[in-house]
């Protein structure tokens, strides 16, 4: 869908005035908390419909009356994609209960004046969350997995965010990081390195792991420990890309004039099963000029295994030469195109990918069937050979019979 | 003693044996006496090319290669040092001076073959030569001439010096022989090998030589260099911008210029992006990348990332980009395609509501970047006081748009509430994806039996906030 941003850009040109858009970003702030914490935050109101308005800025919630909003109007124009508005906070001494506090900074557009009969009019606000932390007493820590893409053979790092949430010192933290596959096999863990952070202060944990797995889905558990205290974060994460393979084509019985039927292997090399996999193929000439276009069935490909489809040619008005087949594979929504080079002959279709033969080190059917044909020619001229000696020895040795 | 001269002489030079071991030649002033110191027989040849106060030159020859040749020359500039050569090398004793009176002291040869000796006033030359050659830089590439420095010293003052200098690429002649004008002892920049005449892996090699316009120097060779790859230049990073700190996209797409590599090798990139501002233990590494961008594939979390680029040709790395940051905010965006309905002129008692198209509903779409939950109020729509909000006079409901999935169904409002001043929730973790961020607000209305003929609107407020 990457074309909708620009469908979405044509509706609202087409529909000028009825499209109507507001947003903020950042969509929540989280604010350690400081006693008499005084703080300047920014916003940045969006105007994705680039249309002229007014609106209020307030603030709302428990945290309300410690925020100052300097401009509760903020005006954008048609040419104003976005505008930073701020507002000011000043906190308290201290607050009795620990953990999050929070008030809502709403951004609200003032409606315009509603004509016409029975008409119901649309505005919009949004908000952004404050969110203030009170320390929890003692010693407290959340985390935040980051997974790096992973490829395999290639060392990379996880990253582990920690956070100090706690009134005291974390005096040594580290994670612990178990990697599952999709049957919850645990394959790998490791460890990162070990930090100590300061209250209310953040710090990075990493460590390396090269995978040595299939391409896939694994799943990746974190368990930060400090101080005897843990902290737990699961992310999925992907090793390799998916990316379904072409192992070999072939075109078996073939005589030039009938259907010619190709049967495509592709390879998953994926650690789970890919559903509704169908392949759409065309024959072109070297002009480019389309022959034939054909969608196979949809298959299942098993995980890491292979699935044959197949696809037709009717090759009546076909005459020998050179031609592109073109092969679209279709899965899980995504495409991969590779183009092959086939060669008809009267009773042969050879095939290759065009610049390359496919499965050099592992010959193709089509090629493997041209050589075992090879062999069987061979096999049948030295048996007839053989066949016709032996005839013409007992000729000879009748005719000796004959004359005795 | 048994000796037979025999002695020539150029015009006006009268030469002959003034005794038995003795020759004499003159023009009348100067005087040049031979005493042969051999007494046993021998022949003794004399030729005399020429004999001036400035110059003097004669062939002198034995047949006894023992024979010891004293020459004692009278006639000369007073005062004067005069220059003696054998066989045009310049005799040990040389040069002497003659005394007040023009008298040169004695010097000797030992003769044999002809010898050729000359007696002159004016100082000999000396051949220049090369005392310093330099070639810049010390390492070649593509991009730079390569430069040639000569020093040439001559310690004759007032000659004329050259130097002469001829490049070899790829041990073949590059253009003619360049000349230039030297000073003495002076380092010069004599010639430059221009970058257009060379490429990469080339062998360079300079042969120079000096001249004083009497004699060369003999030619010598640089040390033969090799050009060497030069790497890519820097990359300069455009997209997004350094220090945003609202940045929405969390697939975007990094971009930067291309490097420019002085031997036009092929460019490929490498991308790295991290939450450490080092970039270190990268998210991403991305190598050998022909493009100017790389796409993210998947979703960045919230933090703040820094990135940088490198370009590589085939045989190196060029020194990575200046390290760009953004932060990436969560955010909610609201984008509502129609922002009004109207039911147009309604009868009392007619109930109408937007579920089949006529009139369409509100279509919403979340631009945003994180889930969000969206509320809805409004204001009074009718005027009678038997139809007030919070009644089912006004009312809405959420409902499937084209997209499908685009929010959380089970925690929606899918079935017609009252309207209501206050906000009431509508839609659940509305989606942001492209895919499936579209969703409807449907409108139901009934005209009370009590309703005055007038027109009637109502202003309702969609308020999005994230999940």
């Amino acid at each position: 869908m990457k074309l909708k941003p620009i469908l979405l850009i044509i509706v609202i040109f087409a529909l000028v005035n009825q499209v109507y858009a507001l947003g903020i970003t950042p969509s929540h702030v989280d604010v350690i908390f400081e006693p008499s914490l005084e703080k300047t935050i920014q916003l940045k109101v969006i105007n994705d419909g680039y249309k002229e308005f007014d609106a209020f800025v307030y603030a709302e919630g428990e945290l309300a009356e410690y925020v100052t909003i300097d401009n509760p109007i903020v005006r954008l124009s048609k040419d104003q994609d976005s505008k930073i508005i701020s507002y000011k906070i000043n906190l308290p001494e201290n607050f009795e209960k620990k953990g999050a506090h929070s008030a809502n900074i709403v951004i609200r557009e003032i409606p315009k004046e509603t004509k016409g009969k029975t008409t119901v009019t649309a505005s919009i606000a949004v908000a952004s969350v404050l969110k203030v932390i009170v320390p929890y007493e003692g010693k407290y820590a959340e985390i935040r997995l980051f997974i790096p893409k992973f490829k395999n053979g290639k060392e990379s790092n996880f990253s582990v965010e920690v956070r100090n949430l706690g009134t005291e010192k974390i005096l040594e933290a580290q994670a612990v990081i178990e990697i599952y596959d999709p049957l919850k096999n645990k394959i790998a863990t490791i460890t990162t390195n070990k930090i100590s952070i300061k209250s209310k202060e953040e710090n990075l944990l990493t460590a390396s792991w090269t995978p040595d797995v299939g391409s896939g889905n694994y799943y990746a558990v974190a368990t930060l420990v400090y101080d005897k205290l843990n902290a737990m974060e699961e992310k999925l994460f992907t090793v390799g890309e998916l990316l379904p393979e072409i192992i070999s084509i072939s075109v078996s019985n073939f005589k030039l004039g009938g259907i010619a039927k190709f049967d495509i292997l592709v390879k998953n090399n994926w650690n789970e099963e890919l559903k509704g996999v169908f392949a759409e193929t065309s024959v072109k000439d070297k002009k480019g000029e389309i022959y034939t276009s054909f969608k196979t069935i949809s298959l299942d490909i098993p995980e890491f295994g292979s699935q044959e489809f197949n696809a037709y040619w009717d090759t009546s008005k076909v005459i020998p030469g050179t031609y592109n087949l073109d092969i679209i594979l279709n899965y899980l929504g995504e495409k991969t195109e590779k183009i092959f080079e086939i060669f008809v002959e009267y009773d042969k279709i050879r095939v290759s990918v065009i610049g390359q033969v496919i499965g050099e080190q592992e010959k193709p059917s089509l090629l493997k069937s041209v050589n075992t044909l090879t062999l069987l020619v061979l096999m049948f001229i030295v048996v007839n050979i053989v066949v016709v000696i032996i005839i013409v020895k007992l000729l000879k040795r009748s005719k000796k019979i004959k004359k005795q | 003693m048994g000796a037979v001269y025999r002695c020539e002489g150029i015009s006006g030079v009268n030469c002959s044996g003034v005794s038995g071991s003795t020759s004499l030649a003159t023009n009348g002033t100067i005087e040049l006496r031979t005493e042969y110191t051999i007494n046993t027989s021998l022949e003794v040849n004399k030729t005399i090319t020429n004999i001036n106060q400035d110059n003097l030159k004669w062939n002198d020859s034995s047949s006894n290669a023992s024979c010891v040749a004293i020459y004692n020359i009278t006639g000369l500039v007073a005062s004067t040092d005069y220059y003696i050569y054998n066989n045009s090398v310049e005799i040990s004793e040389s040069p002497l001076q003659a005394d007040g009176s023009g008298n040169l002291a004695l010097f000797n040869v030992t003769l044999g073959s002809e010898h050729k000796i000359e007696v002159t006033g004016t100082s000999p030359n000396t051949a220049p030569t090369i005392t310093a050659n330099v070639t810049k830089p010390d390492n070649v590439y593509t991009n730079t001439d390569w430069m040639l420095n000569l020093t040439v010293t001559d310690p004759d003052s007032g000659d004329n010096l050259t130097a002469y200098t001829e490049f070899y690429v790829n041990s073949s002649s590059v253009g003619s022989v360049y000349s230039l004008n030297v000073t003495n002892g002076t380092n010069t920049n004599v010639d430059n090998l221009s970058t257009s005449e060379f490429n990469k892996g080339a062998t360079l090699i300079a042969e120079f030589w000096a001249g004083d316009e009497t004699e060369n120097t003999t030619k010598y060779n640089t040390t033969e260099i090799t050009v060497l790859n030069s790497l890519p230049s820097q990359v300069n990073l455009s997209y997004p911008e350094n220090n945003d700190s609202f940045f929405t996209n969390r697939t975007p797409r990094f971009n930067w210029t291309a490097a420019t590599d002085a031997d036009d090798d092929i460019l490929v990139y490498q991308f790295q992006l991290s939450i450490h501002s080092d970039v270190s233990s990268p998210l991403i590494d991305e190598e050998n990348m022909s493009n100017l961008y790389y796409d993210q594939q998947t979703e960045l979390d919230f933090d703040t990332y820094y990135w940088k680029v490198r370009a590589n040709d085939s045989e190196g790395a060029g020194v990575w980009s200046d390290i760009w940051n953004f932060t990436l905010t969560p955010s909610v965006s609201i984008v509502f395609v129609n922002d009004s309905i109207s039911f147009g002129s309604m009868e009392l008692n007619e109930i109408n509501d937007t579920t089949n198209d006529a009139p369409k509903p509100f279509i919403l779409e979340h631009m945003g970047n994180t889930e969000a939950n969206v509320s809805i109020k409004a204001t009074s729509l009718w005027s009678s006081a038997s139809a007030p909000l919070n009644t089912s006079y006004f009312q809405f409901k959420a409902d499937n748009s084209t997209e499908t999935n685009s929010f959380d169904w089970l925690n929606s409002q899918t079935i017609w509430s009252d309207m209501s001043d206050i906000y009431k929730e509508i839609i659940g973790k509305f989606n942001y994806s492209d895919s499936n961020d579209l969703a409807e607000i449907e409108i139901r209305v009934k005209v009370p039996l009590d309703e005055i003929p007038v027109q009637k609107s109502s202003i309702i407020t969609v308020y999005g906030i994230e999940s």
